[in-house]
């Protein structure tokens, strides 16, 4: 934007390549661009740098950065983006200010309305990568292809809950109250009575005889 | 609030911060944000994009719906302007980017898409023959 970046809404720029990284986030982590000069101190508050600022001085628009930008950075880096998050929260914020520098209505509370801005601006960022897992394509492969487990499909539970109400409905055929027991408990599902040893040897020796006679 | 200690903190993003002052902005009507609706995950029934996020904004003359869209690791855009006044549509929506600026038409229904964006800060001009241009906030994508 301004000078270095065409944001007049020029038609040139149509399709062109937008995969590319934005250019203006490209700083490498922990490193200052070597050709950027070594930023100036300002004496003047708040008030006087947005007011010449709205005047369209760029000087005051840098001095307001370097004043504040550590502030803004520090902030950023306390929500743990990763770099290119962090960077393009970093350049939203800036250029939010730019667009709500004429509106601002206390100048002189830049300092909050920028660690205002910064933190909802990160936290939106955060919120957005929240939706975005990384996943190992391994992973991917070797799941279930509904998305979750054989367990909690909505599918395999009904037929599951069909095949439960189908034995139960054969079990109350059962005349035998032994013969009802040794079903429950070739189930699993036993009574609590039930499953002492000897309990169970005698409901296996009846499971038996009942397949011996179903032959 | 002392301001004047000498700026020995850290700098990244200086570049970009400074190429952000543009006052062409000043000379734009105002869009802001007027609500943000963020759906739940829910599991992908196709390979299509995913929602990620619908902005709404809002301005005297028309409200402008965005959904954003997730589709690998680019974002799309499609967008909706409701006019107050139906028998003058706007006629383009500017994407703006912080290095590069792509203009969609507005369809008759209002309606218009980007695609292919890489994620960043990104804002809307929405144009009108008669009364000019109102920007939106900027919002990352």
């Amino acid at each position: 934007m301004g000078a270095v970046v065409p944001d007049q809404p020029g038609e040139g720029t149509h399709g062109t390549d937008e995969s590319r990284k934005t250019v203006l986030s490209t700083t490498s982590e922990g490193k200052t661009p070597p050709e950027l000069p070594v930023p100036a101190r300002s004496d003047e508050d708040d008030g006087a740098l947005v007011a010449r600022a709205r005047e369209g001085d760029a000087d005051a628009w840098a001095a307001i950065v370097d004043r504040h930008l550590p502030m803004v950075n520090a902030i950023a880096s306390s929500y743990r983006l990763g770099s290119p998050d962090r960077e393009d929260a970093v350049q939203t914020v800036w250029l939010t200010l730019n667009q709500h520098l004429p509106r601002l209505h206390s100048p002189h509370h830049l300092r909050h309305w920028l660690r205002r801005v910064t933190r909802s601006t990160c936290a939106r960022q955060r919120r957005n990568g929240l939706d975005l897992h990384p996943v190992d394509p391994h992973a991917l492969a070797a799941r279930h292809p509904d998305g979750g487990s054989e367990d909690l499909d909505p599918e395999a539970l009904y037929l599951r809950k069909e095949v439960h109400e189908a034995l139960h409905r054969a079990l109350g055929t059962l005349t035998d109250p032994a013969d009802r027991r040794a079903a429950l408990y070739y189930l699993g599902q036993a009574q609590p009575g039930e499953t002492t040893p000897v309990e169970r040897r005698r409901l296996k020796r009846r499971l038996h005889r009942i397949l011996r006679e179903d032959r | 609030m002392n301001h004047r200690s000498a700026h020995t903190g850290d700098l990244r993003g200086r570049a970009a911060a400074l190429a952000a002052f543009d006052r062409s902005d000043d000379l734009r009507g105002h869009a802001p944000v007027a609500a943000e609706h963020r759906p739940a995950p829910e599991p992908l029934r196709s390979g299509g994009p995913e929602l990620l996020t619908h902005l709404r904004f809002d301005h005297d003359a028309f409200t402008l719906d965005v959904w954003v869209r997730a589709e690998g690791g680019m974002r799309s855009l499609s967008g909706l302007v409701a006019e107050e006044d139906p028998d003058s549509p706007r006629a383009r929506v500017h994407v703006r980017r912080p290095d590069r600026t792509l203009g969609r038409r507005v369809a008759l229904d209002g309606s218009f898409g980007v695609a292919g964006l890489a994620p960043g800060p990104v804002s809307l001009v929405v144009e009108h023959r008669r009364d000019g241009a109102v920007a939106t906030d900027w919002f990352t994508v």
